[in-house]
């Protein structure tokens, strides 16, 4: 009961707090709003495909005249009709490491009988690569429908001898290319200046603590019949559930107002923000114990948080940043929470997500373990 | 009955003796002044009372019952006045009232009588529903009295609950103190003003350098040192001008207090130095306004006892 008595007072504290409020609510918008039309040209989703470069090489032993024919076919054809640039080359070295040296959107490696295609993709053009993998799958799947009608009606191949011609026998189906979904400025402003401003919401954990500090109000507290594990649960808790709240508003204003993407599964995308607010307003409850001035933690604070943003893709897409910003952006939270927030809304995958979720709740045990290890061992930690 | 009983406790900072071997037993119905100057180890001992520092050594109980073994009971006796003002200014009176009488366990029609009780106790009824923010300094003091008294405590600890405020809510305390005191409630009072510690307190310790150097009533503090006589010199200039060390070379002298215009000589009895006194002062062209003989008062006491003023 004590614990529900500080987290409403808490509350109502919080809720009035009128300036902090704009902050973490307005802001938010603010900067979805500008940032998403400052950046819409970055995130267009349409692209050119004539800049999609694919490199193959077949690599059958003894050849298969007919899957051949079928690949070149396919190869002209989707040339012709979408500007896709093919270009064979016999060393299967040389092309991986033009993969690896970014200059093809794909190689494909063909090999074996029946035919396989082991695709290696350009880690810098996701999206393009991804075109080009939709469009292979339909080739082999094209390519395993010819092959049963070649074995089963031979006089049927005369009418098939063109993607087209097959498709309008009906003998075909062939599979449209499913483009990638990606987010829109707004739609990944929506996410990122989301977890930008609960990244800010470890402020209001610190506060929360180093205010009752700085008015005496922890130690008069701590007079009362109130254990410090009590105390420290009831101002976490109270800190955290207002970040929330801050959270949600925010969410559901870029969704109905700025019709931002947030995907189908809201309800795994809450439990990561619910997660992330966690761990952000621990993080500044353990610097209220550990640093004695408040300058000192909030000027700490106001340094790392923009930091791990950037590494965190907050500002721009990490796949413009490069490699080395990409390796170094796994010590960022940040990066975690805005991967598995876009993956769960736009490829529908949840890898991510365990990972998010695990730096979260560990990096929250850990927080709360300091903050409840110093409160204990101080004295005067409250006053 | 003893409510609060100290024994030979001890509290260290690093090298510095904050406390040292203090025992006292402070009784029922009793309030209880604690007089120090700063420093001097009062408020150490009270956030050992009430459980917010941990004793090095000796023991304390309430009631009783050991502040370490029962902590929780024994901080349910309690309710303190810190000295600082400790309220929430984003918080109403009665919401600032409610949430700390709330963490005594008093809920729903019981929680909401008591806090009104307690406002209007202090004289705050009208404000209840107003943020401190807007308040005054005296009552803000008296929210700060109101926020411990709610849940009708049995020890009330009141340390410095008048600095820094008007007269008239400087009485307003003091009446207050003495209402609870005959509602009840043992007090335990630490100022710095003397004439409050003498007009409110039945019993008085007197602390420095953490440790109790004077226990007993006014009058018997006072006696310790009935073989001094006190003489208050009023002048028109001001009273920095004048050399305490000169005053102190008078046979007889045995402390100075420099006030603003008045000089406050405390002399062995025996001695007769009073024309000594006055002579000083004509000689250095210091107009006399008045000239009075007074009985040595808790002042005095204390000027004797630590040879430095309580504010000092």
């Amino acid at each position: 009961m004590i614990i529900l008595n500080i987290i409403y007072k808490e509350l109502k504290q919080c809720l009035r707090d009128f300036k902090t409020n704009i902050l973490m609510v307005i802001f938010p918008i603010v900067l979805i709003v500008i940032l998403g039309a400052a950046f819409s040209g970055v995130f267009e989703n349409s692209i050119d495909i004539e800049d999609v470069n694919v490199l193959y090489t077949i690599d059958i032993e003894g050849g298969d005249p007919v899957f051949e024919n079928a690949f070149s076919t396919f190869c002209e054809y989707m040339s012709d009709e979408t500007g896709m640039q093919f270009e064979e080359t016999a060393d299967v070295e040389k092309g991986i490491s033009e993969i690896e040296n970014h200059r093809y959107t794909a190689y494909l490696h063909i090999t074996g009988d029946p035919p396989r295609i082991d695709m290696y993709r350009n880690k810098n053009s996701g999206f393009e690569s991804g075109i080009v993998e939709n469009a292979v799958a339909s080739f082999l799947e094209s390519y395993a429908a010819i092959n049963v009608i070649v074995r089963n009606d031979p006089a049927a191949l005369s009418k098939i001898q063109q993607p087209d011609s097959a498709v309008n026998s009906g003998y075909v189906r062939v599979t449209a290319i499913d483009r990638k979904k990606q987010p829109g400025s707004t739609d990944y402003y929506a996410v990122t200046m989301l977890t930008l401003i609960l990244l800010y919401s470890s402020l209001t954990g610190f506060w929360s603590i180093r205010s009752e500090a700085d008015a005496k109000t922890g130690a008069r507290v701590l007079c009362a019949p109130v254990q410090k594990y009590q105390y420290l649960t009831g101002k976490i808790l109270g800190s955290i559930s207002v970040t929330i709240v801050q959270a949600f508003v925010v969410l559901l204003f870029s969704k109905l107002v700025l019709k931002a993407n947030w995907g189908e599964d809201l309800f795994t995308v809450a439990v990561l923000i619910v997660t992330y607010a966690i761990m952000t307003v621990s993080l500044g409850a353990a610097l209220a114990f550990i640093f004695r001035t408040a300058e000192v933690a909030s000027g700490l604070l106001n340094t790392i948080i923009p930091v791990f943003v950037f590494l965190g893709g907050g500002y721009v897409p990490l796949s413009m940043l490069g490699d080395q910003i990409s390796k170094v952006s796994v010590i960022s939270p940040v990066r975690w929470i805005n991967m598995a927030l876009i993956n769960i809304i736009y490829e529908g995958t949840y890898s991510a997500a365990y990972i998010s979720l695990a730096v979260n709740l560990g990096l929250s045990i850990l927080f709360i373990s300091v903050a409840a290890w110093l409160s204990g061992r101080r004295k005067n930690a409250y006053a | 009955m003893t409510i609060v009983k100290m024994e030979q406790v001890t509290k260290k900072f690093g090298d510095v003796t904050a406390v040292d071997k203090v025992s006292l037993e402070i009784e029922e119905g009793e309030i209880f002044g604690l007089l120090g100057p700063n420093g001097a180890g009062k408020s150490t001992a009270i956030n050992m009372i009430t459980g917010l520092l941990t004793i090095d050594r000796g023991s304390i109980s309430i009631f009783g019952k050991d502040v370490r073994k029962d902590k929780m009971t024994t901080k349910s006796y309690v309710g303190i006045v810190p000295q600082d003002i400790a309220i929430y200014e984003d918080l109403t009176s009665l919401e600032n009232v409610k949430f700390f009488a709330s963490l005594y366990g008093l809920r729903g029609k019981m929680l909401e009588e008591a806090a009104l009780e307690a406002l209007e106790f202090t004289g705050l009824s009208e404000k209840k529903n107003q943020f401190p923010k807007s308040f005054s300094g005296g009552m803000k003091r008296r929210l700060n009295i109101a926020c411990a008294i709610a849940h009708k405590p049995k020890l009330i600890i009141m340390d410095e609950p008048t600095v820094g405020i008007d007269p008239q809510s400087r009485n307003h305390i003091l009446q207050s103190v003495k209402k609870l005191n005959e509602l009840g409630s043992t007090i335990i009072y630490t100022s710095h003003y003397m004439e409050e510690v003498e007009e409110i307190c039945t019993r008085i310790a007197i602390m420095d350098h953490g440790k109790v150097i004077a226990l007993g009533t006014c009058p018997e503090l006072e006696n310790m040192i009935n073989d001094r006589g006190v003489v208050v010199v009023t002048i028109n200039e001001p009273a920095s001008k004048v050399d305490e060390n000169s005053l102190r070379e008078i046979p007889g002298v045995e402390n100075v207090d420099i006030g603003e215009n008045t000089v406050k000589i405390t002399s062995a009895k025996e001695v007769t130095n009073l024309d000594k006194i006055i002579q000083y002062f004509i000689k250095n062209s210091f107009t006399i306004k008045n000239v009075e003989s007074k009985t040595p008062d808790l002042e005095t006491v204390f000027l004797s006892l630590t040879g430095r003023k309580l504010r000092d």
